[in-house]
């Protein structure tokens, strides 16, 4: 079975003005990926890594540099005509973190959901709105069609915009931190709506996140990205409990963690380096307590012991 | 403070919908001796041809409101229509049409008004309208083009986007729906522009001074030096009209924020 | 040291009050970590800025006392309240650091309030800015800095030193790391403890990061609806918790270091501040409740050395 989604060398850069010159900053630096037919991939790192860049470019909001992206074994090429927009469309959905800025305010919870079917010319609106309510755990669902964003809880929003993106049954959620701006009591609710969604309906998710409990939870697999590369990738509760690359081990350290024993001793004051003029080598060469004159130069993802780490300690 | 706008623009639209009525004089008649003061008969005196200048004050509000609203609907069409293009579709068309908004705008209004009316042949009210929308839509189309930038990146756009929503219908069922207030700023600040272009045009004499409006009254006044002549009532009937409906407009643009923005509510 | 005695604010409008603090007590002594744990919506801000006499209209605090040394904050003259600001209590709150003057130097900022409001001279208050900028990692080269060219993580080490410049004895923190990274965050939290020792103050932490509390404070009181609901110490409130919400919100929370199968979420929504509430405030909620919960409402009983406002006990 040939993976859903497939990433091959994808490379992003973003020109920027500097006075009157152009700088290009290199928010992607040669990504490689799978996503996998009943598997939910987590993609972790801090701000700036990239993360987001990358879940944007396979939605097709911006254009990559470089690169090749497969769908179910297929290239994509790079303009598509609006019959094969559709059909990417319909099969790769994506939800985002603010529940509130993702629905349009001044429209009802009718319209949203609507409008991908008829985009789609998908017939029997009114059953399947009932059926996609039903299935994100919203009843009774006829009391939320009329209501606007602004009448509903911040949970209930991001429900409503998980129901929007299954609605055209699609084989791929892309989902940009969704629970990022829910309340505790609330963020579980919304995990434990994707592994349903997952088990229920066959849907692969790419979950981009900085929480890498939720990340442990719900996965099957981690990958973690600094500055545009990814440095490790691996089984996602194996990745957790024992993590290789330092700055996994790092990202670990810094989490929050009631169970812990007593506090560790981690002065970290770094940085992650400027996307601008990224280094030649490892990108946490600067950072990195284990650092040897090899870091200089350019390291590879290589495969150890069923995990891939970018690494020169492996 | 918008109850106050709204309220003198309902009284001159009042005025002009109702003028046959309420004025004593059909306003072209020449009734009685030219530049006659103000008397029980003529309540703000006759002009040079012996016409009630009260009941063109009355009457002139047709024209003045119409040439006002009628402009600032084409100012504010062009200005959305050339604003949401460049400000939606970036790169080539935005810089095209960012330069020609800028051009716009750098040219001083009325100074270029007054020099392409000065070469028309055609004169009229038509010509007023045109003239005036198309030389003052350029500061609108910044705004909108503004407000358009920052909403592309918000996130509703771009799940609608990923939805398979086509540009068209983003730009004007998505985006457009939440600029609304803005628009109708937009559109009571050019209606404003508008009437005091129009005055400007008329008093000038560069607009058709055979028709009617507060701003050819100016004209006929200055024409007869009404300040040196004592005929000051001449001058300030039309002009109070003018800026009475001016401010109103201003207030409702002002007060747009108010109604929309519930933080800037009166306590 | 400092003691909040039946703090009782909220918010005025025209037809409704906004009961945001309900009766909440609590005590802090030396050297504390205070954490107050509460979702959006259940009073924790409102809480702080009573406390401080920060709270501006709408706002006002109806009843109760804040105590620090014995002198009660919220009957003090606003002049004289500002004596006691920066020197005795100070705050730091999640948009400090994008609060700073971007076109003064940090150091003048930080300069400022000592030469204005405490009447140092120059000279001596570049001093102090200097040795409260080393201790939290900051080196002098950096007082010529102006707040955009730091990252935010410095920024918010900048906001920390200001609220030590007088050494006071309470420092209330507010969400101060919700906007930085996980790295940054942990390594600025860690500096906070290790400044806490050398320098001797309490801290009052407030968050929705319920784990971070979890794991850093030694006192924690758990916020709903304006109350607290639970109250003890951190260690076995998490390895016991007492109060149902208090174990909805621990078995919400996905834990990196156990491998559990199931996280629950609570069913229903936060209460609006604005009803009066018959009965406990948690019940709709609440897996456990029976009739009395319905009808009165449970006070905060001391029950295994914690306090928990809970029928159950």
């Amino acid at each position: 079975m040939p993976p859903v989604l497939r990433v091959i060398g994808l490379k992003k850069e973003f020109p920027i003005r500097k006075g009157f010159r152009t700088l290009t900053v290199k928010a992607l630096r040669g990504v490689d990926l799978e996503l996998n037919e009943n598997e939910i991939v987590s993609v972790v790192g801090e701000s700036g890594c990239g993360k987001t860049t990358l879940l944007r470019v396979l939605a097709r909001l911006y254009e990559p540099t470089a690169g090749k992206i497969l769908l179910f074994g297929e290239e994509l090429p790079r303009r598509l005509n609006r019959k094969e927009e559709l059909k990417f469309r319909k099969l790769v959905q994506m939800v985002f973190q603010d529940p509130f800025a993702s629905l349009n305010p001044t429209k009802r919870i009718s319209y949203m959901l609507e409008r991908p079917l008829k985009i789609h010319r998908i017939e029997n609106e009114e059953q399947i709105l009932k059926n996609v309510l039903e299935d994100v755990e919203l009843t009774p669902p006829e009391s939320f069609l009329e209501k606007f964003p602004h009448e509903l809880s911040g949970g209930q929003r991001q429900r409503i915009v998980f129901a929007r993106a299954i609605i055209t049954k699609p084989k791929i959620i892309l989902a940009d931190e969704p629970t990022s701006m829910l309340d505790v009591s609330i963020k579980s609710g919304i995990l434990n709506l994707m592994l349903k969604l997952k088990e229920e309906h066959g849907i692969s998710f790419l979950h981009v996140t900085h929480d890498l409990a939720a990340a442990k939870y719900i996965s099957n697999r981690i990958v973690v990205m600094y500055a545009g590369l990814i440095v490790e990738e691996g089984d996602a509760k194996d990745i957790v409990n024992r993590p290789m690359h330092p700055y996994t081990m790092l990202l670990r350290e810094a989490a929050p963690d009631p169970d812990r024993g007593s506090s560790s001793a981690l002065v970290d004051v770094g940085e992650p380096p400027s996307l601008i003029d990224p280094p030649l080598g490892c990108p946490f060469e600067l950072r990195c307590k284990y650092a040897k004159a090899e870091c200089k130069k350019p390291v590879q993802l290589r495969e150890v012991d069923g995990r891939k780490v970018r690494c020169v300690l492996y | 403070m918008w109850k106050i706008g709204l309220g003198i623009i309902l009284f001159f639209v009042f005025m002009a919908l109702f003028a046959p009525y309420l004025a004593k004089y059909p306003p072209n008649r020449t009734l009685n001796l030219p530049y006659q003061p103000p008397s029980k008969q003529h309540w703000l005196g006759t002009d040079r041809l012996g016409r009630d200048i009260m009941s063109q004050v009355i009457h002139g509000s047709r024209l003045s409101l119409i040439i006002g609203v009628s402009t600032g609907m084409l100012m504010t069409l062009i200005a959305t229509g050339i604003g949401m293009t460049a400000g939606y579709f970036g790169g080539l068309l935005d810089r095209i049409l960012s330069t020609l908004m800028d051009i716009f705008l750098v040219i001083p209004g009325i100074p270029l008004m007054i020099v392409i009316s000065s070469y028309i042949r055609v004169k009229g009210p038509l010509v007023v309208i045109l003239v005036i929308a198309l030389t003052s839509w350029g500061s609108g189309a910044r705004v909108i083009r503004s407000q358009v930038l920052s909403l592309k990146n918000r996130e509703f756009v771009m799940a609608s986007k990923v939805t398979g929503e086509s540009d068209l219908r983003i730009i004007f069922f998505e985006i457009l729906p939440n600029m609304l207030s803005l628009v109708a700023s937009i559109f009571f600040s050019s209606v404003l522009y508008a009437i005091i272009g129009e005055a400007s045009l008329s008093f000038l004499g560069l607009s058709d001074v055979s028709k009617i409006t507060w701003g050819t009254m100016l004209y006929w006044a200055q024409n007869a030096n009404a300040l040196l002549n004592g005929m000051w009532y001449w001058v300030f009937a039309p002009g109070l009209c003018i800026v009475l409906l001016g401010s109103s407009f201003a207030l409702l643009s002002f007060s747009i924020d108010e109604i929309t923005n519930p933080r800037l509510k009166a306590r | 040291m400092f003691e909040v005695v039946k703090l009782n604010a909220g918010y005025q409008f025209r037809n409704r009050f906004v009961h945001a603090v309900r009766n909440v007590s609590f005590k802090v002594e030396d050297e504390d970590f205070f954490g107050v744990a509460g979702e959006s919506g259940c009073g924790k801000t409102t809480l702080m800025l009573a406390s401080l006499g920060l709270l501006k209209r709408p706002g006002k605090v109806i009843s109760g006392q804040v105590l620090l040394d014995g002198t009660d904050l919220l009957s003090l003259k606003v002049s004289d309240l500002k004596q006691i600001r920066w020197k005795k209590i100070s705050l730091v709150t999640q948009s400090s650091m994008n609060s700073l003057n971007p076109v003064m130097k940090i150091k003048d900022q930080m300069a400022d309030v000592l030469v204005k409001n405490h009447g140092f001279s120059k000279n001596d208050a570049y001093e102090l800015v200097k040795e409260k900028l080393k201790l939290v990692g900051i080196t002098p080269d950096r007082m010529e800095s102006y707040p955009h060219q730091l990252s935010g993580g410095m920024r918010q080490r900048v906001v920390i030193a200001m609220a030590l410049l007088l050494s006071p004895k309470v420092i209330f923190m507010d969400e101060p790391t919700t906007a930085l990274d996980v790295v940054v965050q942990r390594s600025i939290l860690q500096q906070i403890e290790e400044l806490k020792k050398k320098e001797h103050f309490s801290i009052v932490f407030i968050t929705h990061d319920i784990s971070l509390l979890f794991e850093l404070a030694t006192k924690i009181a758990i916020m709903y609806a304006g109350e607290f609901v639970e109250l003890g110490e951190a260690k076995s409130v998490y390895s016991q918790p007492l109060h149902p919400y208090t174990k909805g919100l621990i078995e919400a929370l996905p834990s990196i270091s156990k491998d559990l199968d199931k996280y629950k979420s609570i069913p229903g929504r936060p209460l609006d501040l604005a009803l009066k509430i018959e009965g406990c405030p948690f019940r709709d909620r609440c897996s456990y409740a029976f009739e009395r919960c319905e009808v009165e409402k449970p006070e905060l009983r001391f029950v295994d050395g914690r306090w928990v406002a809970c029928h159950l006990y």
